[in-house]
């Protein structure tokens, strides 16, 4: 019995990983295929990476992703953990009200947020990088908001009220000790509204106007003149990064929590 | 001659559209020790915190010798609170935490290390300087938490349920600590708790609060023998609490029969609520009593037997040490002097709080 339950799960791992993960396996071997075919394989190769760096549009469209990301990334951490702060301290229908209203944004159509983006912004600023940056953080905002308020909610308050009853101002205790509390909550938001930034097509081709290009963007725009090798090799190169910020995310949070399970044992 | 340290006038609080405190009034004494009774929800830690400067009330004004502190942040008011747990910086050490406000206060090295011995030692902890927080016991959290209050010289500590984390052994043995805590450093304690037991035990004046108002205020004495509505008589300690009709001053009818008391003033042949603690009922002989009925039951509690007896449609309780039989007919009597008289509720806080 118990062998047939292993098995039975083995296989359906298995069927998972074929589905999810074959393909991308696929896109990174030829990525290293010297043939250009996508069915034959023509010995290994690295010229492909050698192509793709020396292409300077493709190098100035990963540029602005990343800065792209990390601002709005970094801006949506600023508007959204006080944002989350003043919802949490809310009664509890306009608290359920707001949280609604955080919602709508992530589970709208991108094509509906775009449009309404570029509409909106053509009335009052050119549209390029800077739209793009701010339709960005309108988009990251909620995803900082939803990753910090379990933690402002399971904070131990009292620890920031016995500091502010010992003499401590509002400032210091917030910095000293709200903030460390809520730091997984703030990291793991942060990357997350990056990988989402990093991310996002369809917002940003409606919003970015002509001359700036994200990679994604950027991509499209190429495969509309058929799709090189080049882009293989890119690919993969984003696979691994956003492979790598997951595993970081999640070994920093895993290592917040290690400590944190002892406390509990202890006390 | 009653020095009051703290007066809260008229404080109004609701949370959520529910109002917890209404026109709630509350004088407190230099060096009183009070305790906060009631039940869970009752609005005892709102006060507290109004008090504490973690929440402002809705109207009303919080005065501090004379000083109306109601607009001050916590960290201004010359009084510390006692959490009830986990409020120790789990990132510092016994000394670093204790030190903690004196540091702020920028006192001298010399001077916080003085006072952190001395404080440890009145909570007996000696030695503990450098553990770490997170290796102590919640017993010994809760000490190093009064100690980390009491080096600030507050004028008032304000302890919100402290000892409700503990188990019942720990909780007693912290009981008498604080009463010896209390009587060395001499200030103002302000305790809040939901269990009787711990009220009783030690303090000067007990108020009894139920749906934000106040039920009776008094000593232990007088709040246990002399309830003022069923809500405090039900609340502490266990007791019978049956509909009686007070024939005129002296001589009460419970059941169909007079019974001789020493209440007096509540008019003639009016309804009235009547308390008999378990523990002032006699068992005698049937038909040698007031009262004759059947045992139903009979649970051994250790110092005494748990009796219950039924006369007609009411079971009276009775703690005896002596056993009696189930299904024995006996006779019950009592006291007149521990006949408890009280007028039926006006109000639904003044009722006995039911478990649904």
């Amino acid at each position: 019995m118990k062998r047939l339950k292993d098995f039975a799960s083995g296989i359906y791992i298995g069927l998972i990983g074929l589905f999810l993960y074959a393909p991308i396996l696929v896109l990174i071997i030829l990525s290293f295929n010297k043939s250009r075919s996508r069915v034959k394989w023509g010995g290994f190769t690295f010229d492909w990476y050698v192509k793709l760096f020396a292409n300077k549009q493709i190098k100035e469209a990963l540029i602005t992703t990343v800065i792209l990301a990390l601002a709005s990334a970094a801006i949506a951490v600023l508007i959204g953990v006080p944002g989350a702060l003043g919802i949490h301290a809310m009664s509890k229908r306009r608290y359920k009200v707001m949280m609604a209203f955080t919602n709508i944004p992530m589970l709208n159509a991108d094509i509906v947020t775009g449009i309404a983006l570029m509409l909106w912004f053509v009335h009052f600023i050119p549209l390029g990088f800077g739209s793009v940056l701010l339709a960005h953080i309108t988009f990251n905002i909620p995803y900082v908001i939803l990753s910090v308020m379990p933690r402002i909610q399971q904070m131990n308050i009292s620890v920031y009220e016995a500091t502010r009853d010992l003499g401590a101002g509002p400032v210091y205790g917030f910095f000293k000790v709200l903030l460390p509390e809520m730091m997984p909550g703030i990291i793991s938001g942060f990357f997350m509204a990056f990988t989402m930034s990093m991310d996002d097509f369809v917002i940003t081709y409606f919003t970015k106007g002509a001359g700036v290009n994200t990679l994604s963007t950027m991509i499209y725009g190429q495969i509309r003149k058929g799709i090189k090798p080049e882009m293989y090799a890119l690919s993969t190169l984003i696979f691994l990064a956003v492979s790598a910020i997951l595993l970081i995310s999640n070994g920093i949070s895993a290592a917040r929590k290690a400590p944190k399970q002892n406390d509990e044992e202890r006390i | 001659m009653f020095d009051p340290i703290l007066q809260l006038e008229h404080i109004t609080k609701s949370f959520d559209g529910k109002k917890i405190l209404n026109d709630f009034d509350l004088e407190i004494g230099r060096n009183e020790f009070v305790t906060l009774l009631g039940p869970s929800g009752c609005g005892k830690s709102t006060i507290l915190r109004i008090i504490g400067g973690f929440v402002r009330p809705d109207s009303g004004r919080v005065f501090f010798e004379g000083q109306d502190i109601t607009m001050l942040p916590p960290e201004k008011r010359n009084v510390n609170t006692v959490f009830q747990k986990y409020s120790l910086c789990p990132h510092k050490n016994v000394e670093e935490n204790i030190a903690f406000g004196l540091k702020l206060k920028k006192k001298s090295s010399d001077y916080i290390r003085d006072k952190v011995k001395y404080a440890l030692k009145l909570v007996n902890l000696d030695g503990f300087e450098k553990r770490d927080t997170l290796s102590l016991s919640g017993g010994q959290q809760q000490r190093v938490a009064i100690a980390r209050a009491i080096v600030n010289e507050p004028e008032v500590l304000l302890l919100d349920e402290p000892l409700g984390a503990l188990d019942l052994k720990l909780r007693h043995e912290m009981q008498r600590e604080l009463i010896k805590i209390k009587k060395e450093v001499g200030i103002t304690f302000l305790y809040v708790t939901h269990d009787q037991e711990e009220a009783l035990m030690r303090s000067d004046r007990i108020i009894v609060m139920n749906k934000g108002i106040i039920q009776q205020a008094g000593d232990s004495q007088s709040i246990y023998d002399e309830p003022q509505n069923a809500f405090v008589a039900d609340f502490i300690g266990e007791s019978n609490i049956i509909d009686g009709i007070m024939v005129k001053d002296l001589l009460v009818n419970i059941q169909g029969v007079d019974f001789p008391c020493v209440d007096t003033g509540f008019g003639e042949n009016n309804p009235v609520d009547v308390v008999i603690r378990p523990e002032d009922l006699e068992i005698v002989k049937a038909g040698e009593g007031y009262l004759t009925g059947q045992v139903i039951s009979i649970i051994f509690k250790g110092a005494y037997y748990e009796i219950k007896v039924k006369v007609n449609d009411y079971e009276w309780m009775i703690q005896s040490v002596d056993p009696a039989p189930i299904g024995e007919l006996v006779g019950l009597t009592i006291d007149p002097d521990n006949i408890q008289i009280m007028h039926k509720p006006l109000r639904d806080d003044e009722e006995v709080v039911r478990d649904e």
